[in-house]
């Protein structure tokens, strides 16, 4: 599966469950050249392609006062894919779609939590969060069009107690969205076998309106004939694909 | 005033958009020539789709009041063209409705049967064999004589003998030269030969002749020639299954295509043997101005490729994609899902095999149990079951469920689309 480095660029951020998350509100950023030593290191080392690929994660990208550097250190270090994981607000707002995409980001992981507006507002205590990650996604699919990029969205879906009866609907968005893939990424700690019909349901409803749902922190046997949903087409180092 | 013909033709090409349908640009431009129907059969081209309505399509046709309209079949445009048939038969029922290609050539006593709008079906090569029902149509000579024709003999459904492959392709004049064929959006399919080596079992390109014949390459040169100074394009393809077939013969075309080339037009998509390039024939489909190839390895099961006939190598054929890939050649490598024999754990392993490679392009695509080809005549061995109408899907396999082939279906489109979202991709390859 496609391979990509996950180089966090701060932390605190990562868009987890208001109701579960005992987080500052606040991000913290690593300094740039910091992040920028982690991704030439992961591209020098690169040995198995297709790659270098590149992930930014740890906390909200587009708050990062140097993207642009970031981004444009990854390209001239030879990563052949750049990635943001993002709640999608700044993607809404101003030239970020074009902008980003002209600067070279082609994966695009939006983080969901809930499948409505009312759902994903209260779970992520954002008010306004879903709709402008709708715009958001709205925005750059335009954008990748006009400039005549392929870029491939991705939903991750953090899947705690709050949030696992929520799983179809927000499978259902995200495939409405155009997500080539979602992730249901399980919560340490949650009951998988009372959420293993929740997960079911979203893999399907993802299924049947064309985006593959990748299930991960789970054992496939027990997803049973859906053990095929452990596989992710999306490997990020340090997790379990 | 325009004096019609005693038999006026309509061929209706219902190629998928984008497309045309050069069986029918070989079939008039046969006909046209044949001293035996000069001055006495007049032909229209309708360029259509497999998308258009077919009551769209009918009228168009019937706007023409033909006494004959031909159809070239395939897989992907059966449907639309059943439809039409079916009302064209019903409008004017005294147009003779006549079939070909590989979708109905097969199983032409089906389609009669099936289709009682339909009146002739064409078996194999159409050239001769159309020219040949037109003449007995206007001799008022029994068609189910015909040598490659299946047809009715009043209520009976009969097929005369099987007709030999045109030994002499030169034989055929060129839809191109005569002037039958344009360019269609900007681009054009040469054929350098007909008949295939290889006896891939889900596969029809050889026609059911594995014995290659060839056009000659003044023939080819010529074609060339026309398009490129003719018709002014920059771009076209060879449809050859494979196109380094042999290396002289390889050779030969570059020749033919390199000073071209050096002008700018360039070659693309065409289907290569990948495990038979080396960086010397590399090098030469870059001096040919080839931008893209398209090759396998369609599975790297053991069990599968043993049920289609395919050698595989998994180095030989990694070291092509490199050579390609190192002369700025991109690469496509089309997998299918559903062969026999392959599993889950195959249909994964061969995605990774192709994202390993690094191609430029992975393709995927889900099995169409096709007509004449082997996995239709032994799909009950083989444990297939497929859709019996076009265009034929797989649905389930011994191995893989109905659930598990929709299922790798969606896992497998969803990692080609991460996989062209590169940086690289837009203009170039990934290398």
């Amino acid at each position: 599966m496609i391979r990509f480095a996950q180089v966090d660029i701060g932390s605190n951020t990562a868009v987890p469950c208001a109701l579960c998350a005992t987080q500052a509100e606040t991000p913290v950023f690593r300094p740039s050249e910091e992040i920028s030593a982690d991704v030439d290191s992961a591209c020098r080392g690169w040995r198995s392609p297709p790659g270098p690929n590149v992930l930014f994660a740890g906390a909200e990208p587009f708050l990062h006062p140097h993207l642009p550097v970031l981004i444009s250190g990854a390209r001239s270090a030879g990563a052949q894919r750049i990635g943001v994981r993002t709640d999608g607000r700044a993607l809404a707002q101003g030239d970020n779609a074009r902008g980003s995409i002209s600067a070279g980001v082609r994966l695009y992981e939006f983080v969901f939590l809930g499948g409505d507006a009312v759902a994903h507002d209260r779970l992520t205590a954002a008010p306004g969060s879903f709709q402008l990650a709708l715009s958001g996604l709205g925005a750059l699919r335009v954008a990748a069009e006009r400039l005549g990029s392929e870029i491939a969205l991705r939903g991750r879906v953090p899947v705690c107690v709050h949030n696992v009866r929520e799983l179809p609907e927000v499978c259902a968005v995200l495939a409405r969205e155009q997500c080539a893939t979602i992730q249901l990424d399980l919560a340490p700690g949650l009951d998988v076998h009372s959420a293993l019909p929740w997960l079911i349901a979203g893999a399907e409803t993802g299924m049947v309106n064309g985006s593959w749902v990748a299930i991960s922190g789970i054992e496939p046997s027990l997803l049973g004939s859906h053990a095929l949903h452990a596989t992710d087409p999306i490997s990020l180092d340090g997790e379990v694909s | 005033m325009a004096v019609r013909p005693p038999l006026t033709v309509c061929l209706v090409d219902m190629s998928w958009p984008g497309y045309q349908s050069l069986g029918l640009g070989y079939v008039r431009a046969y006909a046209q020539e044949d001293r035996r129907l000069k001055g006495r059969v007049g032909f229209t081209t309708l360029a259509l789709s497999s998308t258009d309505d077919p009551w769209w399509v009918a009228y168009q046709v019937l706007e023409l009041q033909p006494d004959v309209v031909g159809f070239a079949v395939t897989c992907w445009n059966a449907r639309a063209v059943y439809d039409t048939c079916g009302i064209i038969a019903r409008a004017r029922c005294e147009a003779t409705i006549v079939l070909g290609g590989p979708e109905v050539g097969p199983i032409a006593e089906d389609i009669l049967r099936d289709f009682d709008c339909v009146d002739i079906v064409v078996r194999g090569e159409g050239e001769e064999t159309f020219s040949d029902v037109l003449d007995a149509i206007l001799r008022e000579r029994p068609i189910w004589k015909v040598e490659g024709v299946s047809a009715r003999r009043e209520s009976r459904v009969v097929s005369a003998d099987d007709r030999a492959p045109i030994a002499h392709l030169d034989s055929l004049p060129s839809p191109y030269l005569t002037g039958v064929l344009t360019p269609h959006q900007g681009s054009a399919y040469i054929e350098s030969y007909r008949g295939c080596p290889h006896s891939c079992g889900y596969c029809y390109e050889g026609k059911g002749v594995a014995r290659v014949r060839s056009f000659g390459m003044e023939r080819v040169a010529a074609e060339v020639e026309h398009l490129v100074t003719v018709h002014g394009l920059t771009q076209f393809s060879f449809i050859d299954p494979v196109f380094n077939l042999t290396s002289g013969r390889l050779e030969e075309i570059i020749a033919i295509v390199e000073p071209y080339a050096l002008r700018g037009v360039r070659l693309h998509t065409i289907e290569v043997d990948i495990e038979r390039i080396d960086h010397a024939s590399a090098d030469l489909l870059r001096r040919a101005g080839v931008v893209s190839v398209e090759t396998g390895p369609q599975t790297i099961g053991t069990s599968a490729l043993a049920a289609c006939k395919r050698a595989f190598d998994p180095e030989r054929f990694s070291a092509g994609v490199q050579a390609c890939v190192s002369q700025g050649i991109r690469v496509e490598c089309d997998l299918i899902v559903g062969l026999p024999g392959d599993t889950t754990e195959d249909f994964l392993a061969g995605l990774d095999f192709a994202l390993k490679q690094d191609p430029g392009t992975i393709q995927f695509s889900t099995l169409h149990v096709l007509p004449g080809t082997d996995l239709w005549e032994r799909a009950r061995e083989y444990g297939l079951v497929f859709n019996p109408a076009p265009p034929h899907e797989i649905i389930a396999t011994r191995d893989m469920s109905f659930g598990d082939l929709r299922r790798a279906e969606i896992l497998g489109t969803a990692l080609t689309r991460h996989y062209r979202a590169r940086i690289a991709s837009e203009g170039g390859t990934s290398a």
